[in-house]
């Protein structure tokens, strides 16, 4: 019997639901406009290596990247953890591509793959100091694995969070992260 | 004759911690880690509490946070969990017929079986990481075949040796049989030691998992897992053995945080030497606040027709809010078991029967005792009660033809 609360990692599927978002419009299959070499974005540069893979495995048609940029969403992540998402799940099996399990394990296969940045580690500090306070038990150390994939922006909407009551804590953090409560 | 709170020699284990740490704590590879408790500078990292090395360590940190010197290195000591199954057994047998255990089943505090459940090794004995004896003085650790090197085996290490710090400067022994009276005074008495014991475990956890202890609000933390262990206690099928599971440490704890905050160990050494009296200045956080005036006992009763007398104890405020809570509003009948001023919870036994009485003598708000009389009209079919002014005496048995006027006969 564990009398005490440990913190479930990072919400993760809804996250990779909007990922998700427009993949299955993929499967109709007629290649994808993968010509822009420009990534002016990470929504962007994850779209690319979406339609890309998608194309090889004969399920995407013209319309991929304009769905894809639409609908999918990587704001919070860091630039270089949406190249890396976008080439994890590059390499998946093309059965898979659409499957969100296959986004779920790219997402687990980087925690704590990249290093935390300063206003990381600021934000780890106050993040489990206030979840220590409301009977949690998480490390400074998870707390970078997990959030060390967000962008310093998307961190600074969270320390707002560090601040709310404890029952508000982490579905400020869901909100803010997820747009979803 | 106590009830629940029979073991004595295993009553200082920590609940709670499992011997290896789920993976929502991994460690990973990075800048952050453990955080040095201010004033005591050692390494908070995790390491394997079988190695003489770590236990030195974590000795060191536990005589830091308590203002002791770490002294020897108490034996540490190891069983496996088919070992710790049999010691758990043979230290505290029930006794046959367990008359204590159908008393609690009939008001729904226990699960039948649930006092001997402690024999069965995956009820209890895989939620134990380590305890403290003090008859041995030594601290066991539980080996399960897994690695014992997660960061909950090395606070829970950390608990076992604050124990073996208090039982140097207390006598731990002499301290739980001094307050053996009853079981609602055992268990308050119990949370000076456990209470301390979780309080520092726990501002090692917190250094462990590099949380600064200074920017903690600890009254919230306490508060949290007080009302999360309060949640787990409500999901158990024997609330009295999970409460007292919980109550000592999370409600010990925050019961002793404001005392040691001001006066550090030499509060807590004043709490020992006159621990919280009830369950109810516990359940309050404040002995000053616990209202306890004295109250006149209650008459004693003459039971008829080869009835007599088996054993009495009491439930106090705790086991009178589990009693009320069990299928009704918790923070309401927090309320009306706070305004418990004394009780008597007695055991009578029908010699050719050997069917228990319940006969539970209780003084609190009038709002309490119809509260109390509502929730035993709907477990019994054979009950009695009797109240005068703010005081009441129930009486219950299975045993659908037993007379129980005897027991509500008299002055109150």
């Amino acid at each position: 019997m564990v009398v005490m609360r440990v913190l479930r990692r990072l919400r993760a599927r809804a996250f990779a639901a909007r990922l998700l978002v427009g993949a299955s419009s993929l499967l109709a299959g007629l290649g994808c406009d993968s010509s822009d070499e420009e990534k002016l974005d990470p929504t962007e540069r994850y779209c690319d290596a979406l339609c890309a893979r998608a194309e090889q495995c004969g399920i995407a048609d013209g319309s991929c990247a304009g769905i894809c940029n639409e609908n999918a969403d990587v704001g919070p992540l860091r630039e270089d953890v949406a190249e890396e998402f976008a080439s994890c799940f590059s390499a998946e099996p093309c059965f898979s591509l659409a499957d969100q399990e296959t986004f779920l394990g790219c997402w687990d296969q980087m925690l704590g793959s990249f290093a935390a940045t300063e206003y990381g580690r600021k934000f780890c500090v106050a993040h489990v100091s206030s979840l220590f306070s409301c009977g949690y038990s998480y490390s400074t150390e998870a707390c970078e694995a997990d959030y060390s994939r967000f962008s310093d922006e998307a961190l600074a909407d969270l320390l707002a969070c560090t601040e709310q009551p404890c029952e508000e804590i982490m579905p400020c953090v869901d909100l803010s992260l997820w747009g979803t409560r | 004759m106590k009830g629940v709170l029979t073991s004595v020699a295993l009553s200082l284990c920590l609940f709670g911690c499992s011997d290896s740490d789920s993976d929502e704590l991994e460690l990973v590879e990075g800048a952050a880690g453990p955080r040095a408790i201010p004033g005591c500078d050692f390494d908070y990292s995790p390491c394997d509490v079988r190695e003489e090395s770590c236990q030195l360590e974590k000795l060191a940190i536990a005589a830091c946070v308590r203002g002791d010197d770490p002294g020897e290195l108490p034996l540490v000591s190891v069983m496996t969990e088919a070992e710790f199954s049999e010691y758990v057994a043979s230290d505290s047998p029930r006794p046959v017929p367990d008359y204590w255990e159908q008393a609690y089943v009939m008001l729904g505090l226990v699960e039948p079986g649930g006092l001997t459940a402690k024999k069965k090794p995956l009820r209890s004995s895989h939620e134990w990481a380590a305890f403290y004896r003090w008859q041995e003085k030594d601290v066991v650790l539980i080996d399960r075949g897994e690695p014992l090197d997660g960061l909950e085996v090395n606070a829970t290490l950390v608990h076992e040796f604050v124990h073996a710090l208090q039982d140097r400067e207390v006598d731990l022994e002499a301290f739980a049989l001094a307050h053996a009276e009853n079981d609602d005074v055992y268990l308050a008495a119990k949370s000076v030691p456990e209470g301390e014991a979780w309080l520092l475990e726990d501002q090692v956890r917190a250094a462990m998992l590099g949380v600064d202890v200074e920017a903690v609000d600890w009254g919230t933390r306490l508060n949290e897992l007080v009302r999360y262990g309060e949640d787990w206690v409500f999901e158990q099928p024997s609330l009295l053995v999970a409460a007292g599971e919980v109550f000592p440490y999370m409600h010990g704890a925050r019961y002793l945080y404001p005392r040691w905050r001001e006066g550090g160990k030499s509060a807590v050494l004043t709490l020992f030497a006159n621990p919280p009296a009830s369950s109810k200045a516990l359940m309050l956080g404040d002995a000053d606040d616990a209202g306890d005036v004295e109250s006149a006992p209650f008459p004693e009763l003459t039971p008829r027709g080869g009835i007599e007398h088996y054993a009495t104890s009491n439930l106090g405020a705790l086991g009178l809010y589990l009693f009320l809570a069990a299928d009704s509003n918790r923070p309401a009948t927090r309320e009306a078991a706070l305004t418990l001023r004394h009780d008597e919870f007695s055991i009578y036994v029908e010699s050719a029967t050997e069917h228990p009485i319940v006969v539970w003598s209780v003084e609190a708000a009038p709002d309490t005792l119809s509260a109390i009389e509502r929730r035993v009209g709907e477990l019994f079919t054979n009950g009695e009660s009797h109240r005068s002014g703010e005081r009441l005496r129930v009486a219950a048995s299975k045993d659908t033809n037993l007379d129980l006027s005897w027991a509500v006969e008299g002055e109150l």
